[in-house]
């Protein structure tokens, strides 16, 4: 009988702990976490593959195959993105017609800050992405903003990833609902199938990194915003992030969103964030 | 993760694939005639439709716009193949009914809710005789 009753009583205590210990867990299962949706996102790329450098993973799809680092390595010698490079450069140093420049908008000048876009606005209560950053400042400044895809906009933000190589993505997300909820709605849309090949972000680039679609290797998704803006050979010129969201949903026959939308800006957080503590090695090129 | 797999629409479709194909049966069985004179007209014409279809299917299977199997598959005869997928060959031993292959060309999804593939009938990406045409032409790999 007392054996009986200390053996009800030793079960009965088991299951307690048993429960105290998965309660939390479930709880956090149920919340938001993105410090731990990073660290998971990172280690599935890390334990894929164990060979790449994590460093390395900026560098898309050359981190994948040894032949293309080594003809990407020749490439940088005379890198394509030169010529946007140069021209961000001096676009960045001219003053607006009211005598004011890109510098006055940004802090530090705008030198050596890519790693911290996009950024959550807690005023505004919505993310806030370099290019949105430098139109608004163009805006504020009383000039015509540029088109988000390509030209003048990759140029600048070109010369200012340029300015902040090496530097770790270093995205905050503010103790803010709309911050977390900002974050939530980009990883959403990044895991959600859509379009008619019936594909989502991650079916490309988290399921089948390092696989070729025809002769193109696939990008793995950690850190492939740090190398943005990019000259594309496909495209013949420079493009954005914005411009890469656009056209991976219309070749995967999805409709595009317009670019710099609210949920382009969440994936580009969520993207961002869980980049963080890789390095900024933009601006890329790529076939 | 588990919205990856969500897909209202997959339902309504499913209604839509099958019903013709269970009209197009019992309307066969009902009419015996027909049915009769259907069986020559295809014992007169199948070889040569077969390798017709085989030959549209490999256009179809080829193609960027269709089938573009070769995005993902190494198909004999096809350049710069993709690997996501497996190789495409001894289709006939690993297949021996059609109407499998032409259920995973039609929406693999069912089978495996992760898969890459895309649902080629389901979303209207090929009509139900290109689908045809091209298990004509793995058939013959």
């Amino acid at each position: 009988m007392k054996a009986r009753l200390s053996l009800l009583l030793g079960s009965l205590g088991a299951a307690l702990v048993a429960f105290a210990l998965a309660a939390p867990r479930v709880v956090a299962a149920d919340k938001v976490d993105p410090a731990a949706d990073a660290k998971a996102f990172q280690n599935f790329f890390f334990q894929k593959f164990p060979n790449v450098k994590h460093e390395d993973f900026v560098n898309g799809p050359y981190s994948m195959n040894e032949d293309m680092k080594r003809q990407w390595q020749e490439k940088e010698e005379f890198p394509p993105y030169e010529f946007a490079l140069d021209a961000g450069k001096e676009m960045f140093a001219t003053p607006f017609k009211n005598g004011k420049t890109y510098a006055d908008c940004f802090p530090n000048g705008g030198i050596g800050i890519r790693q911290n876009y996009p950024y959550f606005d807690t005023k505004e209560g919505k993310v806030v992405t370099l290019e949105l950053a430098l139109n608004r400042c163009r805006e504020a400044n009383g000039e015509a903003p540029y088109s988000y895809v390509k030209d003048e906009m990759a140029s600048l933000t070109a010369y200012m990833a340029f300015t902040s190589r090496g530097k770790p993505m270093d995205i905050k997300i503010p103790d803010d609902p709309r911050a977390l909820a900002a974050f939530e709605n980009g990883k959403r849309y990044f895991y959600t199938r859509r379009g008619q090949m019936n594909f989502s972000c991650a079916s490309c680039h988290v399921q089948s990194p390092g696989e070729r679609i025809r002769a193109e290797i696939l990008a793995p998704a950690l850190g492939i915003l740090n190398a943005m803006p990019i000259y594309r050979s496909e495209w013949s010129g420079m493009g954005t992030t914005s411009r890469r969201f656009v056209t991976c949903n219309s070749q995967t026959r999805a409709v595009p969103l317009e670019p710099q939308s609210d949920e382009y800006r969440d994936v580009e957080y969520f993207l961002s964030y869980v980049a963080n503590g890789l390095p900024i090695s933009g601006p890329g090129a790529r076939p | 993760m588990a919205f990856v797999l969500w897909n209202a629409s997959i339902s309504a479709i499913e209604t839509i694939d099958t019903t013709p194909r269970n009209d197009a049966l019992t309307a066969l069985f009902r009419t015996p005639v027909l049915f009769l004179l259907l069986a020559i007209a295809a014992g007169l014409a199948s070889p040569v439709r077969a390798q017709t279809a085989a030959t549209e299917g490999r256009k179809l299977a080829f193609d960027r716009g269709k089938g573009n199997c070769l995005t993902c598959h190494v198909i004999k005869g096809g350049d710069l193949p993709g690997t996501i997928g497996p190789e495409l060959k001894d289709i006939k031993a690993k297949y021996p009914d059609r109407n499998e292959l032409a259920a995973i060309i039609f929406d693999e999804t069912k089978r495996n809710p992760q898969t890459m593939m895309p649902p080629f009938g389901r979303n209207r990406i090929l009509t139900e005789q290109e689908i045809s045409a091209i298990v004509d032409f793995l058939q013959t790999l």
